[in-house]
Parts: C-alpha cells; sequence; structure tokens
C-alpha cells in the first residue's frame, strides 16, 4: 500500500515538474529540485522476500553565488520510516526538515566565511573516509547515494587562501555547534538486550554549544599532480557508543572525540593514488576502558586507474590498528549481574565499532562500467575485512529514462560470520529499486 | 630547421631593404629612388618573397597571438548527438586567463562551471596548463562534494559525453607540433573538406560557418613532437585551416594511425576581442569513427573583463 502510495506521490511530482518546450515554476523562480523514491525489499532470512523499507523524499534547492556574498538553501519532504528499538517495526511518518541553509561571505580575496548547517566532507578517499569528523550518517535509509544518508549540522567556517585567494595553500577552521549523529539499524538480536534505546531522550534533546561545540581544522596544499591536507579534530564520536545506565536501561552516548589526520592524492600517467590517515582517540571512562573503544589509527590506501574504454577500477586497502586490545570479558563488577550485562554490552560495542580485532585489514574494490554515449552504468564495489567481520557485495545497474532522470536496481548483499560486524547485518540484504529525479 | 633559417633570412633582408630605403627618402632625389625602390619592390622583389610562404610553425605563431587576450568569459551551450540520433543538451559558463607562457607556448588557466543538466548543475572542470607542456585537469563533483583528479593518460577522454576532449578545451601549444617548411594560402571554401557535410537538418542551431565560405587560409600539417602530446590529442597527425586574415582556426582534422580522418572540429563566428583577438562563437565537431556530433555555442563572450586569477584555483573550484 505504500508503495503504491510513494508511486503515485512520485508520479505527480513528475507531471509536474516535467519540462517540455518552457521552463517548469521552479526554473521560474530559480530554484532546483530532486526526488528520489526508493523500495528495498529483504533477500535473506528472516526478512527474505519482506518489504524492508520504503522512502521518498523531494528537495527544493535554491542557490546564488556572488563574488561577494552567497547562499544555498535545501529544503528536504521526506516520507520515511521511523525505528523502534533497532526492530523493523517501524511507523511511518512525514517530515520536513532543512538538510543545508548556508549563507558565505567573502570581504575579501582568499577569506571566505559561511555560517548555517551545512554538510562539510573531509577526505580523499572514496566511501572509507578516516578525516570525514563532521558528517554523520543515516545508515537507518536504505539508499544507492551516501549522499542521501549524509547529515550535517550547523557551524560556521573560515578559509584562507593567501596572496587574494591565488595560492596553493588553504587553511579552513570549522565551529561545529553540535556534532551531527549517524543513525544505525541494529539487530536486536544480535546485540542481545531488549532494553537496548538507540535514540534516548537525552540524544534527541541534544543542545547547542556547551560540550557539544566540535572545532575542526585544516591545512591544505594544492600541488601540481598532488594534494596535501593536514586536519585536527575536537568533537564527538559520530557512531553511538553503548553504556548501562542501570540494570534497566542502557543507552547510547556520543563519547567526546580527538583526532589529527592527513589525506591527499596523485596523480601519475593513468593511475591515481589516494591516502587517508587519521589517529582518533575516544574519551576514557574510567574504569571501563574494556567496554568501550580504544585509541586508533584508520588508514586507507588506494589507487585508481581506467581500464579498457569504458571500464575504471578502483582498489583500496584499509588498516585499522588500536593501541591496546579490549576484552569485555575480563570487565568486573561487585554486582554479578551489572558484571554480566556491562559485558554484553562491552561486546555490542565491540560489533557496532568494529573492533574486536586489535590490529584489522581490510579493502574494498569497485568496478564501474560506462560508456560515454550510453544510457546505462553499472558497478560493483566490495567490500570485506578479514578476521570473521564479513562483507558487502553491492552490484548496481542504472538506466536514464529521460535526461535528468535515472532508475537504479541494487542489490545489497551481506555476509560472513554472523557474529562479525557486517555479517550481522545479513538480515538488512536486500534489493533495492530507486527513481531519482532533477528538476 | 633550415626553412626556418631561410625566412630569418629573407625577413631580415626585407628589414635592411627598406630600413636603406627609408633613409635615403630625406632628400628628392632620395624621394625619387624610394618611390622607384617601392615599385620594383611591390613588382618584383615581395613576389619572389612571397613564393617562399610561411611555415607551419609561423602560421601557428600568428594563431597563437591572435588568440592571445588576457581572459575571457563565456556562457556555453554544449549539444551532442550519438549515432542513435539521441540527443543532449548541457551548459555551462567558460572562464580562461592567461596564466603565463610555459616552455611549450603561452599557458591559459581555464575553468567550466555547469548549470545544465540539473544532475551536475554546479559541477567544474579546472584545467591548469602548466609549464612542462602538461595539463592538469580536476573536476569539482557537487554531489559528492569532492574533488577529483583526471589522470594524464586519461585527458584524450571525452569532455562531459561530447566529441571534444579535455585537451580540446585547453589550448594547443605552437611546440607541441613539428610542422611543414612552408604553406601556401588557398581559397578557404577550397582546403575546408566538404564531403562530410555536417547534418544541418539535425542540429538544434544552425552550424552553417559563413566567414568559411571567404578569404584565403593556410593548410597546416602538424606531426606531435611527444608521445605525451599524442596520447593527450589521441592522435599524431592533424592539420589546420587557418584562415590568412584572421589566424583563426576554421577546420582540424585528426588522423589515426592508418592516416584516415577520425576526428574533424570546426570553428566558426569569431567574436573579435580587444587588441585584435578572437575567439570562436561555435565549434562543431564531427566524430566519423562514433558516428557522432559536438556543437559548442558560446554566447556573452566578454574578453579582458579583469577575471581573478583566484577563480582559477582548486579551492574556487570547490566552492560553487
Amino acid at each position: 500500500m505504500r508503495f503504491i502510495q510513494l508511486a503515485v506521490f512520485t508520479s505527480m511530482v513528475w507531471c509536474a515538474f516535467a519540462r517540455g518546450e518552457e521552463s517548469s515554476w521552479v526554473d521560474l523562480l530559480g530554484l532546483s529540485g530532486r526526488l528520489i523514491a526508493n523500495h528495498a525489499t529483504g533477500v535473506r532470512e528472516p526478512n527474505q522476500h519482506q518489504p524492508l523499507q520504503s522512502y521518498a523524499a523531494f528537495w527544493l534547492k535554491s542557490q546564488k553565488s556572488g563574488e561577494v556574498f552567497s547562499e544555498r538553501i535545501v529544503l528536504t519532504y521526506e516520507s520515511v520510516p521511523k525505528i523502534n528499538n533497532g526492530n523493523l517495526n517501524y511507523k511511518w511518518f512525514d517530515r520536513v526538515g532543512v538538510r543545508e541553509a548556508v549563507v558565505g561571505y567573502q570581504p575579501l580575496a582568499g577569506l571566505r566565511i559561511s555560517a548555517g548547517k551545512d554538510i562539510l566532507k573531509w577526505g580523499s578517499s572514496d566511501g572509507v573516509n578516516p578525516t570525514q569528523y563532521l558528517v554523520a550518517r543515516d545508515f537507518t535509509l536504505f539508499n544507492q547515494s551516501d549522499e542521501v544518508r549524509d547529515l550535517g549540522s550547523e557551524n560556521l567556517r573560515v578559509s584562507w587562501t593567501p596572496n587574494a585567494g591565488d595560492s596553493p595553500w588553504e587553511v579552513e577552521a570549522v565551529l561545529q555547534a553540535r556534532g551531527p549523529r549517524s543513525k544505525l539499524l541494529i539487530p536486536s538480536q544480535v546485540v542481545g538486550f531488549q532494553s537496548l534505546s538507540v535514540f534516548s531522550e537525552r540524544d534527541q534533546n541534544q543542545a547547542f554549544f556547551g560540550n557539544q561545540t566540535e572545532l575542526a581544522t585544516r591545512l591544505n596544499y594544492y600541488g601540481m599532480g598532488f594534494d596535501l591536507r593536514l586536519s585536527g579534530f575536537r568533537g564527538r564520536n559520530r557512531l553511538p557508543v553503548f553504556f548501562v545506565d542501570s540494570l534497566q536501561s542502557v543507552t547510547a552516548r556520543y563519547p567526546r572525540l580527538w583526532g589529527a589526520g592527513l589525506d591527499g592524492s596523485y596523480s601519475r600517467g593513468e593511475w591515481v593514488l589516494r591516502t587517508e590517515h587519521a589517529f582518533l582517540k575516544p574519551e576514557s571512562f574510567a574504569g571501563k576502558e574494556e567496554l568501550i573503544q580504544p585509541a586508533h589509527w584508520d588508514g586507507v590506501y588506494g589507487v585508481e586507474r581506467k581500464l579498457f574504454e569504458d571500464y575504471r577500477i578502483q582498489l583500496q586497502g584499509l588498516s585499522r590498528f588500536h593501541v591496546r586490545a579490549t576484552r569485555p570479558e575480563t570487565y568486573q563488577n561487585s554486582n554479578l549481574f551489572l558484571q554480566t550485562l556491562e559485558q554484553q554490552v562491552g561486546r555490542a560495542n565491540q560489533l557496532l565499532l568494529n573492533y574486536r580485532e586489535q590490529w584489522l585489514f581490510g579493502g574494498t574494490l569497485r568496478i564501474e562500467h560506462k560508456k560515454e554515449d550510453s544510457d546505462w552504468e553499472q558497478s560493483f564495489t566490495l567490500l570485506g575485512y578479514h578476521k570473521g567481520v564479513g562483507y558487502l557485495a553491492r552490484p548496481q545497474v542504472r538506466y536514464q529514462l529521460v535526461q535528468d532522470w535515472r532508475i537504479g536496481l541494487s542489490l545489497d548483499a551481506y555476509g560472513g560470520p554472523e557474529t562479525g560486524s557486517l555479517g550481522a547485518l545479513r538480515a538488512f540484504s536486500q534489493a533495492l529499486a530507486q527513481l531519482e529525479g532533477y528538476f | 630547421m633550415r626553412s626556418r633559417y631561410i625566412f630569418a633570412w629573407i625577413a631580415d633582408s626585407r628589414k635592411s631593404v627598406e630600413t636603406r630605403l627609408w633613409s635615403r627618402a630625406s632628400n628628392s632625389l632620395g624621394r625619387w629612388i624610394f618611390v622607384q625602390s617601392i615599385f620594383y619592390l611591390v613588382l618584383g622583389i615581395y613576389p619572389v618573397f612571397g613564393a617562399f610562404g610561411l611555415s607551419g610553425r609561423d602560421v601557428m605563431l600568428q594563431h597563437e597571438k591572435a588568440r592571445l587576450f588576457e581572459d575571457l568569459q563565456a556562457e556555453a551551450r554544449l549539444f551532442t548527438q550519438n549515432k542513435d540520433r539521441k540527443k543532449r543538451e548541457k551548459t555551462f559558463t567558460f572562464y580562461r586567463k592567461k596564466a603565463g607562457k610555459g616552455e611549450f607556448g603561452i599557458r591559459y588557466n581555464t575553468l567550466t562551471r555547469f548549470h545544465t543538466p540539473k544532475e551536475v548543475t554546479g559541477e567544474g572542470i579546472l584545467f591548469l596548463e602548466q609549464e612542462d607542456g602538461k595539463n592538469e585537469i580536476t573536476l569539482y563533483l557537487s554531489k559528492l562534494k569532492s574533488l577529483r583528479r583526471v589522470e594524464t593518460q586519461n585527458q584524450s577522454d571525452s569532455f562531459m559525453g561530447s566529441d571534444l576532449s579535455y585537451t580540446d578545451l585547453a589550448t594547443q601549444k605552437v611546440d607541441d607540433f613539428k610542422y611543414e617548411s612552408s604553406v601556401t594560402s588557398k581559397d578557404c571554401s577550397q582546403l575546408i573538406n566538404r564531403s562530410s557535410a555536417p547534418p544541418f537538418s539535425e542540429a538544434p542551431i544552425s552550424i552553417a560557418f559563413d566567414d568559411h565560405e571567404k578569404g584565403k587560409c593556410y593548410l597546416v600539417r602538424m606531426e606531435a613532437l611527444r608521445d605525451e602530446v599524442e596520447t593527450r590529442m589521441n592522435a599524431k597527425n592533424l592539420e589546420s585551416v587557418v584562415s590568412a586574415d584572421t589566424f583563426m582556426i576554421y577546420e582540424t582534422r585528426y588522423y589515426d594511425s592508418t592516416q584516415k580522418v577520425f576526428k574533424r572540429v570546426r570553428s566558426g563566428q569569431f567574436a573579435s576581442l580587444p587588441d585584435k583577438t578572437y575567439f570562436p562563437g561555435k565549434v562543431y565537431v564531427e566524430n566519423l569513427k562514433k558516428s557522432s556530433f559536438t556543437l559548442l555555442e558560446f554566447s556573452n563572450v566578454k574578453g579582458n573583463s579583469g577575471i581573478k586569477a583566484s577563480v582559477f584555483t582548486k579551492q574556487n573550484l570547490s566552492n560553487p
């Protein structure tokens, strides 16, 4: 039923904005927009052949750029599923939101100041970005594009390029009033405790400023044939960490996080090389070291090149090293029940944040095929880790119906041991159909 | 190489003859001799010199001079049609600014910022021509909010799905090629190959180039001097039809390894810019292998308007 509603909604919007010889009212007002509608069906037990999620979003964008002032506003109307207790028993609700609302000011050549709600993406590598400190992701939305899942926040950004803007150097500083928070879909049978509250009341009413304020800085160098960035961050973890409040309640918190990073890219001949590293130190909760993620170094090493006439291949090596091994089973508490629950929560944190192994290796492979004059494009993406974490395989095909309108089909197949961070998500393996249009 | 020495000697001789004649014009006898000299010069000597003609390199140096504007801004429409007659249209703003002189010729920096189709609004491509003759090409992908490099080896790839390559959008360097020692002028209409007339009826706008029907043109044959240039141009041998009047290129033909033309780029309706420089109002590209065509139309062309150097930085590229 919901899918039929979505189809009708989609058709109506399409008809309203379909452009013929004359411009639509959206064009006349200097606006632009985007429509996204998708439907995911489970392909593995226990959700095989079950509808997992339908989602529709309508974005309306205004963007103007001048020499001194600029503005960008993206308003959204979404029909989204609300997740209850990490299960698939979600309710539907519609919401109107501000995805981005930024004003820019350039008082001097080379000096840019922007303020508002913005999505500031950092990092050179693809898909896995250790230095992406400022953006969270809504993993509860099933979508073929990470862009749809990106969550920004209210911030002030100042960037300065010497020599009136004509220099390879750039210094950036971002003050974020409150950090965005990633949302996770967590199968409760894997986590194992029923009182889990992913979105606690405390999280919903996240305050501005105070201890929520974040600061990130970056020094960029754009050379000929290469670019390099050094970055620093003081803020909060984007992913939730579970803590036992009492025997009855487990809540999600977003610990403080300190980070230092380096990333860059280099091109030579047919190759593009990319690398990205961050040393991240989460808040230390005294007495609970065995239950939380220790300081760690995330590294990505990538190569990309064209293959034959119409293919591109990209390989990335992933490394994750923790300064110490964590063993939740060694946690001690005088209350045996509390000790058991704490150990259980510690194991859940290990699983969700993927730090069971002290040193973990992984990789990504992406192959794309697109002929310049064709309406079809295909890609295959594989993400996997060693030591029982599991894998995600995503074949995808997209077809351009008419200019600015595409349909896509993809399969997200999670595999590996059920106790692994990716293998545990096998219940969310899905076939996904998507319609996307720009107007 | 020898022909270049001959040309230099002829140029020097011509200059010294003129200087001597001019100094003699200071008295009446001298004036008489001067008039006589000019008479003989025009009737006799000049045609002899003219028979030597210009070298291909000289013509291309003149061409470089004729497009030597400080900066330029224009609105562009790019039409493409593939062999299945499927048409696409893209619009963008085109910015170009002189960056200096490099080892192989004048360097420019170019920025294109896309407006339509809506899917690519805000995306940009920055071309930085380097002193060593290489180009650095960076894309800004607005959906990903990130910069991406185009590998050097892939600069002969299609520019936004058209028959133009990234390299076609950059400027051609004189010293990237070897030229014929001498070229002679003929009627332009004779030099432009009409055997594959463009499919006028199918083009979204007129692609007739009226200026190609008039005047004299040089046919300049070029051979890429370095493998890197050949890779970038996707051809070792090219030939250009250059107007003897404005020194703008009317047509360039790209030859494959079997010496068959596989791509033809025609330019016309040139906009006149300050300091006797020009910029094409229309560029028409035929890909004879793919049976596809591309038409690039420029409008609102503004020359030497003082575009800041900071426009051509990666920082600006990522701030649409």
